[in-house]
């Protein structure tokens, strides 16, 4: 939607018809130039440090997951630390308990 | 008689390590980036610095311009860009008052007539009044209507520059006027007063 203003589109004609310069400074390319080559000089920096960057995210990301796993998974009960593998000891001794022939004390005495 | 290098010659050539062919980018480029620039910012050291920014940028993501579209498209989406930034970094307080308009300006601003040549001390009044207007915009009032008025882009173009749909750079061009309405209204006040 254009706008009406008589105002408005002289200041915007005024602008169209008097638009800046394209003037360069003496010498501006070498200056360009100049930091170019100090840029591509330091390029084996900036690439690793560029890598060191983007690979920061993920492995932050990845970190956090695995976290969250381990205090998803974990059981903080005392008493019970892991009743599976402490019942399947149990049963293990007992086993083996009755496996040994234990004298009858009135023989022993 | 030699034939220039085209510009996906020399890119090839500087993305194959011949960086001392970048220069020739630079200036082929350097005048269209300081007439782009110096639509956003009136401080000439401050002109230059963006130029070479946006020089440094293109060497460092030339690998980015696939070639699909012409080098200088890919440059201005890059100078806009650079500009913007710029302008959000700088922005200042748009609660100034006017009273630094000169007497030219004020003159010019009361008759608001077309200037006659741009030599005159008329246009030059116009010119630094629409400045000064333009500074007191937001960033994305000045972008979009700099592009749209005073560059004279289609939308759909300004849509590519900038990254913008093409309805949000309508939307933003209506708010623009709207705000460049007030801040006139605000000169023509304070003119008075």
């Amino acid at each position: 939607m254009k706008n009406n203003d008589p105002l408005i589109q002289a200041l915007f004609r005024a602008g169209r018809e008097f638009g800046p310069s394209g003037e360069v400074p003496p010498g501006f390319e070498r200056r360009v130039m100049a930091s170019v080559r100090a840029q591509a000089m330091s390029d084996p920096f900036a690439d690793w440090i560029q890598g060191l960057w983007r690979a920061a995210i993920p492995s932050v990301g990845l970190a956090a997951m695995a976290c969250l796993l381990v205090l998803t998974n974990a059981d903080w009960s005392e008493e019970d630390p892991n009743p599976e593998s402490e019942g399947s000891a149990v049963a293990a001794e007992s086993v083996l308990a009755d496996s040994i022939e234990t004298p009858d004390p009135i023989e022993v005495w | 008689m030699i034939e220039p290098s085209t510009d996906a010659e020399i890119v090839k050539a500087v993305l194959a390590g011949d960086t001392g062919r970048f220069e020739e980018l630079v200036v082929r480029y350097q005048s269209r980036l300081f007439g782009t620039v110096r639509r956003y910012s009136r401080r000439e050291d401050e002109v230059a610095d963006l130029v070479q920014d946006i020089f440094l940028k293109a060497y460092s993501r030339l690998n980015s311009w696939r070639g699909d579209a012409p080098f200088e498209h890919w440059l201005i989406r890059l100078a806009t860009n650079t500009c913007y930034d710029s302008l959000r970094r700088h922005q200042r307080n748009l609660e100034d008052h006017f009273t630094d308009l000169t007497r030219d300006e004020s003159d010019w601003l009361e008759r608001h007539a077309a200037p006659t040549g741009p030599d005159t001390d008329e246009a030059r009044a116009a010119k630094a009044l629409v400045q000064k207007i333009f500074e007191r915009l937001s960033p994305a009032n000045r972008l979009v209507l700099t592009l749209l008025e005073l560059e004279d882009r289609p939308v759909r173009e300004i849509a590519a520059l900038t990254g913008w749909s093409e309805s949000l750079v309508k939307v933003r061009a209506f708010r623009a006027r709207a705000e460049m309405r007030r801040i006139v209204e605000q000169i023509r006040r304070s003119a008075y007063l």
